[in-house]
């Protein structure tokens, strides 16, 4: 097992970012927003864990979301959203 | 950030006049400047984000230069630090105060006027930074999709891990029967590795070393035993999850990034990506049978019957969820103060203005918009403020063609605009006047300067005019108004 931990960083605004694990029934969600955006973790088994990443990063100029994925994990994972409505995003996070 | 700060010293320095902002007073029989007030209905006039310049006059004998910013644009913190969400949302007020300065010159080339001028929106709806665009109606959808999809994802990796069980079950087997692992991590990436992953970097990659070298090791220790030991998917087994790693890195995450680079392109193209990038086409092509097939079962509800269809949905929802807030209320209060070397010196104007936008084409809205002024000001004869002119106007506008992402290219404004003079009457003019003006705005791009051709009717002088302006967005131009 080991501890997968995301945390965001909100730039020009409101915005909204759902990072979402389909393992589980239902499917676990994590919901960060200007003003819930504390770092938050969730415990998976060793091996590969596949995510999906939705949300609306803040509109405007200067609008941006930075994602920070660290833990247990292979590697570290940034990753960064410009202004605008996010497509879905999928990514595998390694826990070891 | 040095461009605008050298372009506005240049405004300063040169100190010009901004009568084209607002109403003022008649200054001379023939000319109109009073009227050319209508500028003032174009909405980027009345909420400027950005630094922002603009020219005004140019067919004219007198012509005029205009630069306007918001505070925030002018707040010379570091951008990190600036556009952090607590500092930006707690300074909202830099946001919707601007400043301008301009100055004019007459028709000899002379610098003959200088204005400055301060306003604020009292009440500004239309700020989609400080809206949450994505709500709960929009997460339930994206719930949804994204449960479908997640479970094909689960499938096809769980098929996968299957598949290379099997390969390394038949590996170990052969290496086991001949008594020999020679070549087995080359029989491995045959195997197990896509074609277009296996570059000279594989061959070096620390995950899949580790891997071969375990295997290696067990299959050594099977043969010494004598006996077959199936190490293939065995999730106590420390080499399998090894080989997990591997499958990670050679299959789930090309994968993984071959979908999101997939959806990025619908969303900006709302059309299939020409090639895959990341995995075998034959991939892609599976993920997107078993989708689509789950979609059309629910193309109701998820509104598309395949993936191009329903993000192209969810892309241009949330467009039009932005446009609609960019048409809500405005509402401005400001104040102006010009110097003129000829008739009319020294010019106090306090103002507010209106705009809300409506219609059901949110990409080519209607524009409601008011402006209601007061020019008290002195002349070259009267040193004290002995002039007093209130302006109402009213206009309405409409956006006739706009590009892909709903900025204006096209649009014109219809305005009235009616003058009621409380103080002296200059000769030759009324103390009631009444004037009807139209504006076209056209922009090839949304990155051009936008060009005005405003042309005006004086009703009671029966006097036409008309104007030819340019106005520059010096920064983003897809600001939020």
């Amino acid at each position: 097992m080991g501890q997968i931990i995301f945390s965001t960083i909100f730039s020009g605004g409101a915005g909204n970012i759902n990072i979402v694990s389909n393992e589980t029934e239902p499917a676990t969600v994590f919901q960060f927003d200007q003003t819930t955006k504390g770092d938050k973790s969730i415990t998976l088994p060793m091996g590969n864990h596949p995510f999906s990443i939705t949300g609306a990063a803040p509109a405007g100029a200067g609008g941006n979301i930075t994602l920070n994925i660290s833990g247990n994990i292979t590697g570290t994972h940034t990753i960064s959203f410009p202004a605008g409505r996010i497509p879905p995003h999928f990514i595998n996070i390694h826990v070891k | 950030m040095k461009n605008k700060i050298i372009l506005l010293c240049i405004c300063f320095v040169n100190a010009v006049s901004l009568y084209a902002q607002l109403p003022g007073p008649v200054i001379t029989s023939g000319t109109l400047n009073s009227t050319d007030g209508s500028k003032t209905m174009a909405r980027q006039q009345s909420l400027t984000n950005f630094l922002q310049a603009a020219a005004s006059n140019l067919t004219s004998n007198t012509k005029s230069a205009q630069l306007k910013a918001s505070i925030f644009a002018l707040n010379w913190r570091d951008s990190i630090k600036k556009y952090n969400d607590d500092y930006y949302l707690k300074h909202t007020w830099q946001r919707n105060m601007q400043v301008q300065a301009g100055g004019g010159m007459d028709a000899n080339g002379s610098f003959n006027s200088v204005s400055a001028g301060l306003s604020y929106d009292v009440l500004n709806y239309r700020d989609v930074t400080r809206t949450q665009t994505y709500n709960s109606k929009e997460a339930a959808l994206d719930n949804q999709i994204l449960s479908i999809q997640g479970a094909i994802i689960n499938d096809m990796t769980n098929a996968k891990q299957r598949e290379w069980a099997d390969i390394l079950n038949k590996l170990a087997t052969e290496a086991i029967n001949r008594k020999d692992t020679a070549h087995l991590r080359k029989k491995i990436i045959e195997a197990i590795i896509p074609v277009r992953l296996r570059d000279s970097a594989v061959r070096n990659d620390t995950d899949l070393i580790i891997f071969c070298r375990s295997l290696e090791a067990e299959i050594s220790i099977d043969i010494a035993r004598q006996v077959p030991l199936i190490t293939a998917q065995d999730s106590t087994s420390s080499t399998w999850n090894l080989a997990v790693d591997v499958a990670g890195d050679y299959y789930i995450t090309p994968l993984l990034n071959e979908l999101t680079a997939y959806y990025y392109y619908i969303f900006q193209n709302s059309a299939e990506p020409p090639v895959s990038m990341y995995v075998d086409p034959g991939m892609l092509a599976d993920f997107k049978t078993a989708a689509n097939k789950k979609f059309q079962s629910h193309a109701m509800a998820l509104h598309g019957k395949n993936l191009v269809e329903v993000y192209t949905y969810i892309e241009k929802e949330y467009q039009a969820t932005l446009n609609r807030i960019k048409l809500r209320p405005l509402l401005t209060i400001g104040y102006l103060y010009s110097y003129n070397t000829t008739v009319i010196q020294n010019q106090h104007i306090p103002y507010v203005s209106f705009l809300w936008g409506f219609g059901k084409h949110a990409n080519r809205p209607w524009q409601l918009s008011g402006l209601l002024s007061d020019s008290v000001s002195t002349d070259t004869l009267h040193k004290t403020n002995n002039y007093n002119l209130y302006a109402v106007m009213v206009g309405i506008g409409k956006v006739f063609v706009s590009d892909a992402n709903a900025n204006s290219i096209f649009e014109a404004d219809l305005n009235l605009e009616y003058d009621h003079t409380t103080s002296i009457v200059y000769t030759k003019d009324k103390r009631d006047n009444y004037f009807v003006g139209i504006t076209f705005k056209a922009r090839p791009t949304v990155k051009s300067p936008w060009i005005d051709v405003v042309v005006k009717r004086d009703m009671q002088h029966a006097n036409f005019a008309g104007f030819l302006n340019v106005t520059f967005n010096l920064t983003n131009p897809n600001t939020s108004n």
